[in-house]
């Protein structure tokens, strides 16, 4: 069934968005001001759920390169708009809804941002689940919706990639693009009809991210969060999460790899966790859990939590001294699954491990 | 305790230096410190910064010229260095010169300082040792206490299969004293085989293994051993375990299973609604009567509001109304006495008296006799039930919670249902949405089986095919979320592969997918008809709309041919068809 955003949800999806991001995915607050600053207090975005999805033609939107230059150098808000009307002339038909690429950090916003210029709906679904690095880890590929014809749109130039041969090129070529204009884009891609969409894409996250960001809005404990949080998740397609450790930050080391931010830091448990010591890796997003062997990896979600108020943490704000919670969440099937592992599993970040999914405690529930 | 390590200490810290012409000294914490040198305000600096100090000449050291002990101080020259543990100062070690020798000490202070580390440093791992030691002592002391309170049947077993402590009520369980079975191997409790099975496991489980209950003859009981290895460092340290009798645990497990409100999935507005109605309904003692079809859940809902409810301690009982053949449901409602009938041979209570202090839950409501409904009303309105062929009355103290999948108010008018039992019951009336009515839940409910059923079954993680997601998407599904729960199952036992394709689906469904399939063809085969007949009414309305621009007489009609580029006698042949004037 259907339902709306109005202004005032916009902090809440933003803080959910962030939280889902695992660590990466980029700040949320450039696209969650341009919000607040385009929307007006009566405008609502419709948001169609996958029994509302149809005959009209659905594409995904957002932006890729840099989040730092992004964020540097700010956008007019334009952009979006002008990528979703040079997508609808290169496809010679109107779009009838926008679905965001990766519900994770500023990607869950992007699509709201045009939604509202071009009145359009949203779609409560996505392609990723979280956020992932590369443009071609998504449920959309795997469903062998093509990323091309995508446009991409800069503030001064744009770019339309037609029918690349698979989305690797597509990906690649929009990086050439990125990397030679500004080192960001927008951009619109990954279209088809509603009815391909709604059993192609990670559906409800949306949703989710409003539920979790109102989680995280509300004044409680930490310990009351921690309960009403493990339960939101448990009522969506993720599955129980549970939380590994609670501690203090050291040690942590950053580089830049190829472009990405990789790292690793070390969690001194504290109080119940005192005799623990976790080894957290980092590429772009949160990628393992590490107690002398990993107990948990990507695609599996990794959240470094604020220990006080839950806010989360993205990979570039983790410090030392910082106390931490540090809660994994069992990812949705389909990320799970053989041919998705290939693209999002361990090995794609260079982990030398095989994927185990994490299970989190849901068999031994009736233990306590 | 802490006066012989002191001593021990101090005779340590002696040898360290025996080679100089110095004393030794250790002070500590709580102990000598405050008598001795309560006033010395170097100590007391130490004990703030925790930085070593020197004082060659205490006439030339500007802090103990501003003690205001240096005159009954009779040291003169001295080293302090601060004995540590967790960074926190818990002692001094202070050296000072033997008779006469003042004066070495005052040259060679750079020589002692390195010995002098490494005795603060030696002195700090022998503290924290102690400390450690009577930690360590304390939880061992807590732990066997624990052991004797708690009403659990567990042990700690060793990784070398040594009972390190085990509970009174598991020994009593074994007829055995903890006396006797601490320190020996597990296969005392527990069978060989099982044993060697048990110290393979690496992670948390369960598993069935005989134990052994009579100390003479070697008897056994069948048990459900919960298995917890404890980890240190990535390896397996010992066990934890416990073992409770199958039958004693099944039943316990009945009380513990129930589900809660969290165990309801879904975020539509249909399903959220209803748990919100049912969340504030439940703390009250309100009977609720719970309708929906049959599948909807309509047991989760009535365990779910006894769990919030303030009931939750008390015995949540259930019974299916329908399942009973009516001659004995009355003395399985009710209860009996003894007599009161062939071969009621003791007195037996009835559900409504087990669910005293909590929730008892009717199923299938609507199939209760008339009779019994005539009874029910009596409990629903009084709170007292009577035995079986028993005369006197007992008051009981239960919350009623109701279901049923048919039409009350039908049963009612056709007389089939009391109406005076009918309100009693539909005090809160909470009808459950069929999954049809919730289709955007179906991802969520899919989710939640295919992870819970893939750990069951030990199956790889499985996504759908687009076809199987359009089926799940779009089925009526009569039967509900049970009927769902059974279309997973039976894909995640018969896919083999990662994904689950039509044919891994119950044979009902596939057969739907094909018969869509051509229902599909049809459409399109009748679209294309209907296109036909579209592009044949555009014509005639091209026809038409020419012939009043060009006239009706043949040469507006040649002129109409050549606009349509067809030749007169077609338009002739087109006009008399399409039935044209």
């Amino acid at each position: 069934m259907s339902w709306q955003i109005r202004k005032n949800d916009i902090p809440i999806l933003a803080l959910g968005a962030k939280l889902l991001s695992c660590g990466g995915g980029g700040d949320t607050k450039t696209a969650e001001s341009l919000l607040m600053s385009i929307m007006r207090e009566d405008d609502v975005i419709a948001v169609k759920s996958i029994t509302d999805l149809g005959d009209e033609w659905v594409a995904a939107a957002g932006i890729m390169g840099s989040i730092v230059l992004f964020n540097e150098d700010i956008p007019s808000g334009r952009e979006g708009i002008r990528a979703l009307r040079l997508y609808e002339s290169v496809i010679s038909k109107n779009v009838g809804a926008l679905i965001s690429i990766e519900m994770g950090g500023v990607n869950s916003l992007i699509p709201l941002v045009i939604a509202i210029q071009a009145n359009l709906p949203v779609i409560d679904g996505d392609g990723m689940g979280r956020a992932f690095p590369e443009l071609f880890m998504t449920a959309f590929h795997l469903s062998e919706i093509p990323l091309s014809p995508m446009v991409l749109q800069t503030h001064d130039t744009n770019r339309v990639i037609y029918d690349a041969e698979n989305a690797h090129y597509t990906a690649e070529m929009a990086k050439v693009f990125t990397v030679k204009n500004r080192g960001h884009a927008h951009l619109v891609g990954y279209g088809a009809k509603g009815q391909k969409m709604k059993t192609s894409m990670i559906p409800g996250t949306l949703n989710l991210i409003f539920r979790l960001g109102n989680v995280l809005k509300s004044e409680t404990s930490a310990g009351v969060k921690m309960d009403h949080m493990i339960h939101v998740f448990e009522n969506s397609i993720y599955g129980k999460p549970q939380q590994i450790i609670s501690g203090v930050v050291t040690e942590v080391r950053r580089w830049f790899e190829k472009g990405s931010l990789v790292g690793k830091f070390i969690v001194e448990g504290r109080s119940a966790f005192s005799d623990q010591r976790i080894e957290i890796e980092f590429k772009n997003e949160f990628i393992s859990i590490k107690n002398g062997q990993y107990i948990c990896t990507a695609p599996d979600l990794i959240l470094v939590l604020n220990e006080e108020n839950l806010i989360p943490y993205n990979v570039s704000e983790v410090q030392s001294g910082l106390f931490i919670t540090i809660v994994a969440v069992p990812a949705p099937n389909i990320l799970r699954t053989k041919d998705m592992l290939e693209l999002v599993g361990p090995n794609s970040y260079g982990l030398a491990c095989s994927y185990k999914p994490f299970q989190g405690d849901s068999g031994y529930e009736t233990w306590n | 305790m802490l006066e012989e390590l002191l001593t021990e200490m101090k005779s340590g810290a002696a040898k360290f230096f025996q080679s100089y012409p110095v004393k030794a000294d250790v002070l500590l914490t709580g102990m000598e410190w405050k008598n001795f040198h309560q006033n010395c305000q170097i100590a007391s600096k130490i004990r703030k910064t925790g930085i070593n100090a020197l004082v060659k000449q205490k006439s030339d050291h500007s802090t103990c010229m501003s003690c205001s002990a240096k005159v009954h101080c009779a040291i003169e020259t001295a080293a302090f260095s601060p004995i540590f543990i967790k960074k926190r100062v818990a002692g001094i070690i202070l050296i000072t010169p033997i008779k006469e020798q003042s004066e070495w000490l005052q040259n060679n202070l750079d020589i002692l300082e390195l010995q002098l580390d490494l005795c603060s440093e030696w002195a700090g791992a022998k503290l924290e040792n102690h400390e450690m030691k009577k930690e360590n002592n304390q939880f061992l002391r807590e732990i066997n206490g624990m052991f004797h309170f708690i009403h659990e049947p567990i042990l700690i077993a060793g990784r070398d299969g040594t009972i390190h402590n085990i509970s009174n009520r598991l020994c009593s369980m074994l007829n055995k004293t903890q006396a006797e079975l601490i320190g020996e191997h597990m296969t005392e409790v527990i069978s060989v085989p099982d044993w060697l099975k048990m110290a393979k496991i690496a992670n948390q489980q369960e598993m069935k293994v005989s134990l052994h209950t009579s100390k003479t003859v070697r008897k056994s009981e069948p048990c459900l051993a919960r298995l917890k290895p404890i980890l240190s460092a990535g390896q397996i340290e010992s066990f934890l375990i416990q073992l409770n009798p199958i039958l004693k645990s099944m039943k316990k497990e009945d009380k513990r299973f129930l589900y809660s409100f969290h165990d309801v999935k879904g975020t539509s507005e249909a399903i959220q609604r209803v748990v919100e109605i049912a969340k504030r309904v439940a703390p009250s003692d309100s009977s609720v009567l719970l309708r929906g079809e049959s599948g909807t859940g309509k047991e989760v809902f009535a365990q779910s509001i006894h769990q919030a409810s303030n009931r939750k301690d008390g015995p949540f009982i259930a019974i299916n109304c329908a399942a009973i053949p009516e001659s004995l449901l009355e003395s399985e409602l009710f209860g009996h006495v003894k007599g009161a009938f062939t071969g009621s041979n003791a007195d037996k209570p009835g559900r409504f008296e087990m669910a005293n202090g909590g929730t008892i839950f009717l199923d299938e409501i609507g199939d209760l006799s008339l009779h019994l409904q005539a009874k029910l009303l009596r409990v629903v309105q009084e709170r007292k039930i009577e035995r079986v062929g028993d005369t006197k009355t007992t008051p009981i103290n239960v919350r009623i919670i109701t279901a049923t999948h048919r039409n009350l108010e039908e049963l009612v008018s056709e007389g089939q249902f009391r109406e005076d039992l009918y309100y009693r019951l539909n005090v809160i009336p909470i009808t459950i949405p069929p999954l049809r009515e919730r289709k955007e839940d179906i991802p969520i409910l899919v989710e939640y089986f295919l992870k819970s059923f893939s750990q069951k079954l030990f199956r790889s993680p499985k996504r759908l095919s687009k076809d199987v997601n359009e089926i799940l998407l779009h089925y009526h599904w009569a039967g509900n979320i049970r009927e769902l729960q059974n279309v997973v199952h039976h894909f995640m036992q018969l896919e083999i592969g990662d994904l689950v394709t039509i044919k891994s689906l119950p044979v009902y469904l596939s057969d739907l997918y094909k018969s869509q399939v051509n229902k599909k063809a049809l459409q399109q085969i009748q679209a294309v008809t209907s296109g036909r007949r579209k592009k044949h009414s555009d014509e005639k309305e091209q026809i038409l709309k020419l012939l009043d621009q060009f006239g009706r007489d043949t040469t507006g009609k040649k002129k109409v041919a050549e606009q349509l580029n067809i030749s007169l006698p077609t338009l002739y042949r087109r006009i008399s068809k399409m039935k044209i004037k």
